[in-house]
């Protein structure tokens, strides 16, 4: 895997529309992010949030356009080292058998491994640190069915820092999780993109994303998308553009929290 | 890694002893010591060489064959109610053998029509259930298969009741002993062994994979999985060795259900440690079941899928609420 040249982009795309039966979400979107970025991803549901963080992940192929790392598109990367370049953390975990935290953390490992390789004791170590990173030390042994949403949402997070990435794609990770969590969630993403990846979550939360993130990309679900750093593009007339819905500020530029009229 | 080979020694104890105690049981008790004399070839030779070991080897290959397609199948759909018919092979087969012994033909033939009519009907929801196969993540494509082969079976389910209704009274009884799981007059295990061998050497070098796509479609596929092809590989291993058990003993139900659960209860969900000791646990639960089926009302002999059925099922009962009060 190539270290791209310092300044140019992790992710790429390229013209990318997307689409959900006959409504457009995405059309003509052209953008791209470097390394040590944090994007957050906002906009009224249905707008195409987690449409285009599958397409961002190569996981879901774009109507048209493509989305490209390292002078290659997604889906021309060999499985094994997309997986090193990309992590994706889906909204829902799904557990249809029963396995303890620890287990469920160590399958992040899962492309580092050799085919017929266990888990050594050295990943075992990293998952323990992993947890207690996602403040669950302590919760090793414990069975994922007796977890709480918000819990489980941090395993997954657990899960994501083992797979280790470059580019961290997150669904709502923070939607489970009391006020607390939320912070401590939202301040290990902005971390993980100060620690030199490139780190894109949907957050439904404004203040989140104007504290933590240092861009934002804003849908509004009829296929324009306005993308820049968080100073700029997150401003009270462009979220009531996108969320059809009078917005307000309090505070100074640049610290500005923002609400719904009520 | 210590705990697996602990696990897999114990339950290759077990199957000794399943084995020990089917070549000993029967119309003419023997002992242990005389059985070993026999298997080198010694006193007693004809009844446990020809007799008692070639039913045995059936009954256990048939019996892991089901518990790997079942782990299988449940790993798969994700789903922990699957099991190996659940996807209409045993409809499927139970058509071809009908109609072969409809037909009067030999069991060598009705064996043949089993695995045919199983592939046939695996290799039909194979091809409805392309997309799903073939898209990386169709949206429910999980559920949509696992209805899929519910409406096959449901279809092979009538074609069955119509065979039976139009069958002559003579060959009903043969008939319902096929349908039931059945392993009296079963001489030749070679096929159900090769096919387990097989799809087990299919499965297993995809076992971690497994653990990955157990926790759904787009976790795997951002992990490296090539979600697809592991759906096929599963799938081909899992109908290999279904099609091999229903040829060879008819629909045996319950331990291809059962065995990965029962497993599971000790050893977690890790298909790694699951793969080899379901096999092992499916093999000796079936031949358990047949040395009884065999032996407890003799000189009559029980359909061997019933008797499985009757005391697995409150055997399972018991450890499941064991587990759950304890």
């Amino acid at each position: 895997m190539a270290e791209a040249a310092p300044g140019a982009a992790l992710l790429e795309v390229r013209g990318l529309a997307l689409s959900a039966g006959a409504r457009t979400l995405v059309q003509g979107f052209d953008w791209h992010a470097q390394a040590g970025e944090f994007w957050c991803v906002l906009g009224p549901n249905g707008a195409g949030k987690t449409t285009l963080l599958r397409a961002l992940a190569g996981l879901a192929p774009p109507q048209r356009g493509e989305v490209r790392s390292g002078g290659k598109a997604l889906i021309d990367w060999p499985r094994r080292d997309l997986a090193h370049l990309r992590g994706f953390v889906a909204q829902h975990a799904n557990d249809p058998f029963d396995a303890r935290v620890l287990e469920t953390a160590l399958i992040g490992r899962h492309p580092h491994l050799d085919p017929w390789a266990w888990e050594s004791a050295a990943d075992v170590a990293a998952a323990r640190a992993a947890l207690k990173r996602v403040a669950l030390e302590g919760y090793e042994q414990r069975s994922v069915k007796t977890l709480s949403g918000g819990e489980r949402q941090r395993v997954s997070l657990a899960t994501l820092l083992l797979q280790d990435p470059r580019i961290c794609l997150l669904d709502e990770p923070t939607s489970h999780q009391d006020v607390a969590q939320q912070a401590l969630v939202s301040r290990l993403l902005r971390d993980l993109a100060d620690e030199g990846r490139l780190v894109v979550a949907v957050l439904h939360d404004i203040n989140l994303a104007a504290h933590f993130a240092t861009h934002v990309l804003l849908l509004d679900g009829a296929g324009a998308v306005s993308a820049g750093p968080v100073a700029q593009t997150l401003s009270v007339e462009n979220l009531a553009r996108i969320y059809r819905h009078p917005m307000q500020a309090a505070g100074e530029a640049g610290r500005a929290w923002f609400f719904p009229q009520l | 890694m210590r705990r697996p080979l602990l696990l897999w020694f114990l339950l290759a104890a077990l199957a000794l002893v399943a084995f020990t105690l089917a070549l000993m049981s029967g119309s003419l008790a023997l002992s242990p010591a005389t059985v070993l004399h026999a298997l080198a070839g010694g006193e007693q030779a004809d009844v446990v060489l020809r007799l008692r070991l070639p039913r045995a080897l059936a009954a256990f290959g048939v019996g892991g064959a089901l518990a790997l397609a079942g782990a299988l199948m449940q790993a798969l759909l994700r789903n922990a109610l699957a099991e190996p018919y659940l996807l209409g092979a045993s409809g499927g087969a139970a058509i071809g053998a009908l109609l072969a012994m409809l037909a009067g033909a030999a069991l060598a033939w009705v064996n043949l029509g089993a695995a045919v009519g199983a592939t046939a009907v695996m290799g039909l929801l194979m091809l409805l259930a392309r997309r799903d196969f073939g898209d990386e993540i169709a949206p429910g494509g999980a559920v949509r298969l696992l209805l899929s082969g519910v409406a096959l079976a449901a279809i092979s389910g009538a074609l069955v009741a119509l065979i039976l209704a139009l069958a002559p009274e003579a060959q009903l009884r043969g008939m319902l002993f096929w349908l039931l799981g059945d392993l009296a007059g079963v001489d030749d295990s070679r096929a159900v062994w090769l096919a387990l061998l097989a799809a087990f050497l299919i499965a297993y070098p995809c076992a971690r994979s497994l653990n990955v796509l157990a926790r759904g479609d787009a976790l795997a596929a951002s992990l490296g999985v090539n979600v697809r092809a592991l759906r096929l590989t599963a799938f081909g291993a899992a109908s290999l060795a279904t099609a091999a058990a229903v040829a060879t003993a008819g629909t045996v139900g319950f331990v291809g259900l059962v065995a990965p659960h029962l497993v599971r209860l000790v050893s977690g969900n890790d298909q790694r440690v699951l793969l080899p000791a379901c096999v092992l646990t499916g093999g000796s639960l079936l031949l358990l079941a047949d040395t009884l089926a065999r032996t407890v009302a003799a000189p009559l002999q029980l359909p061997t899928g019933a008797v499985m059925s009757l005391v697995g099922a409150p055997l399972f009962l018991a450890l499941l609420w064991r587990d759950a009060h304890g």
